[in-house]
């Protein structure tokens, strides 16, 4: 799972490292004084480390909650994010932590009890409802049986029902949920995209039909769920040569029809989607980092600081989209992605 | 199976290098100078640096140097060597998995790309160390090795392996050629599988960063600025990724007057036929 284990030696002896390493006796545990000297240094290769990536562990400091980016979310309340761990054990072609972060390995930062009181001291700060969103920088679901992430937080947001909790994944890895009572301001959102993007695209991902499994028992157990269709590529080397966007519609029907044969659509919290866009920034060290990939050779445009990929008559596209969407959902589920 | 890319193997001592270049069929290159370097045909090459790690450092400069003006593709790099130990047993082999110099507190942190090794600290120092205080094997020269590897290959590509060759029941005293030599061969398969590893990724690689050859070739009538040339290397990337090397032929064939001129046509016909 892991090619070796880095331990700051700040939490080396703490009861939450010594329980994790405890589960991996067989892999190198290597102590270190800051994360950083391992996760930031220079020469190091994120597309070689990717295969055989190690797990950092180490404490955040500083802003442990910050203000989450505009347009991230569904609620019109006040967002947030806060970010337990850093990369994330997929590896997803077009995910801009590859842009973000100068290594593949994961750093876990494990002073949950830290990010517990910043998330108390925000949410007293807030006069109404606030919105938490994790899983921004990772994929908060996917390390779970290691990280305890839903044992610590699920509880946690249980004493604050004003606030909500939104873990971002496209993991199949719900059984601590599962084993946990449901409660009301946690949101599990699930991200999908074709079956032709997923699998030329999302390596290591579990199969879209083992998701949409995942995602239909936490919703029959009573979890809210949501469904995060991002990102959207349209028209592309995925399809046969001369395909058209209409291609990319095809293929979202079916999505949409198999999603929605499993998942119930009337108890959805929210349905969103979003085009695929980066900041130019991380596009540029993506470019860098796989000059051979086929999606990155296309024709792009800079928006507000952010990447998209060129689409002839781009709205008009996405609306068609939509209009497939509504065929299943209502229109008060919906919110487009800025 | 032969491979593009190479290995470069750095070790302290002749009589540490001499089973390697037996396993590895290396013959001395006459033109390499002022180190014996050794080199084989499936791309492995061999310096002996002399003892120390500024003596490592400085050979692997070297030799990273004069393989610049060789090749140009990116090499693994693998320090070999003897080292005293604590705890393990003589003749085990030991991959660095954090290199620790004495003299300067700094710490290097190889990655670890190679599963079913033995690893552990190593620690650089300066003098034999006979008493061995920390869990770790003991050398000379692996944090010179180190900080020079990093110049021509990133955190994957450069590893240290040590072979224990004295402990606290078996001291330096006892080493001789012939007790060196049985070290490094008992442990040549796990040297070889290193130098497979890395290999391997050093393959991978270069195949994903070397540099189109037609890139040259296009770029050699037009003369491209600096900057120029950084756009044609992306157009010529974003036609090898898109499948769509051939039509690259076709420039080859035909004449402009300006570098600007070539790539606005490459960018054109990038447009027109993709539908990207
Ligand atoms: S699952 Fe999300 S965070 Fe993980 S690699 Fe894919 S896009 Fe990135």
């Amino acid at each position: 799972m892991f090619s070796a284990i880095y331990i700051e030696e700040e939490v080396a002896n703490t009861a939450r490292v010594e329980s994790i390493l405890q589960k991996f006796p067989d892999i190198p545990q290597i102590r270190c004084e800051r994360y950083g000297e391992i996760f930031n240094r220079k020469a190091q290769n994120f597309r070689l480390q990717k295969r055989a990536p190690a797990l950092i562990l180490a404490k955040k400091y500083g802003k442990l909650v910050l203000p989450a980016p505009a347009g991230y979310g569904f609620d019109a309340s006040a967002s947030y994010y806060f970010s337990h761990m850093l990369n994330c054990v997929y590896d997803c072609r077009y995910c801009f932590l590859q842009g973000m972060y100068r290594s593949a390995n994961y750093v876990l930062f494990t002073n949950y009890e830290d990010f517990g009181a910043a998330i108390d001291d925000v949410i007293e700060q807030s006069a109404g409802s606030s919105v938490f969103y994790s899983g921004y920088d990772c994929d908060s679901l996917a390390l779970d049986p290691v990280s305890n992430f839903c044992r610590f937080f699920v509880p946690e947001f249980s004493r604050h029902p004003q606030a909500t909790l939104e873990v971002r994944t496209k993991s199949t890895q719900v059984r601590h949920l599962l084993e946990m009572q449901p409660i009301p301001n946690c949101v599990i959102a699930m991200s999908f995209t074709p079956e032709e993007a997923a699998a030329r695209w999302e390596h290591k991902v579990p199969a879209i039909g083992k998701r949409i499994e995942a995602l239909g028992k936490l919703q029959k157990a009573g979890w809210k769920v949501a469904l995060r269709f991002e990102p959207i590529i349209f028209g592309s080397e995925i399809f046969e040569a001369g395909a058209e966007a209409s291609d990319t519609l095809a293929a979202y029907r079916q999505l949409f029809i198999d999603v929605f044969e499993k998942i119930d659509p009337s108890t959805v919290h929210s349905v969103s989607t979003g085009l695929f866009r980066m900041p130019v920034s991380y596009y540029k060290n993506i470019v860098k980092l796989y000059p051979d990939e086929a999606l990155f050779a296309r024709q792009t445009e800079t928006r507000q600081g952010l990447v998209l990929f060129s689409i002839d008559r781009e709205s008009e596209q996405l609306e068609a989209l939509e209009k497939l969407l509504f065929g299943f959902i209502n229109r008060q589920q919906y919110y487009r992605c800025a | 199976m032969t491979h593009r890319s190479g290995v470069n193997l750095v070790v302290a001592h002749a009589l540490e290098a001499k089973p390697l270049i037996g396993f590895f069929r290396l013959r001395r290159q006459l033109a390499a100078k002022p180190y014996p370097i050794y080199g084989g045909e499936e791309g492995i090459c061999l310096i002996v640096s002399g003892l120390g790690r500024q003596a490592a450092a400085a050979a692997t400069l070297h030799l990273g140097k004069w393989q610049a003006q060789q090749m140009g593709a990116v090499s693994g790099w693998l320090n070999i060597g003897i080292a005293g130990h604590q705890k393990l047993a003589i003749g085990e082999g030991i991959l660095a998995h954090k290199i620790i110099e004495r003299a300067s507190s700094s710490c290097f942190y190889p990655s670890q790309m190679f599963s079913g090794f033995h690893t552990g600290d190593v620690i650089s120092v300066d003098a034999p160390e006979l008493n061995y205080p920390e869990n770790a094997a003991y050398e000379m020269e692996a944090s010179g090795f180190y900080a020079s590897a990093m110049s021509f290959a990133n955190a994957e590509l450069a590893q240290v392996y040590k072979i224990i060759s004295d402990n606290p029941s078996n001291s330096v005293e006892k080493i001789d050629a012939r007790f060196v030599s049985d070290c490094m061969s008992g442990q040549i398969d796990q040297i070889q599988r290193l130098v497979s590893g890395l290999q391997e990724l050093a393959e991978v690689y270069n195949d994903a960063y070397q540099l189109p050859e037609v890139l040259m070739q296009l770029g050699s009538n037009v003369k491209p600025t600096v900057t120029q040339q950084f756009q044609l290397k992306r157009l010529v990337q974003r036609y090898h990724a898109l499948n769509r090397s051939d039509e690259l032929n076709d420039f080859l064939n035909k004449s402009f007057n300006s570098a600007r001129q070539l790539m606005a046509e490459l960018e054109l016909n990038l447009r027109q036929s993709g539908g990207q």
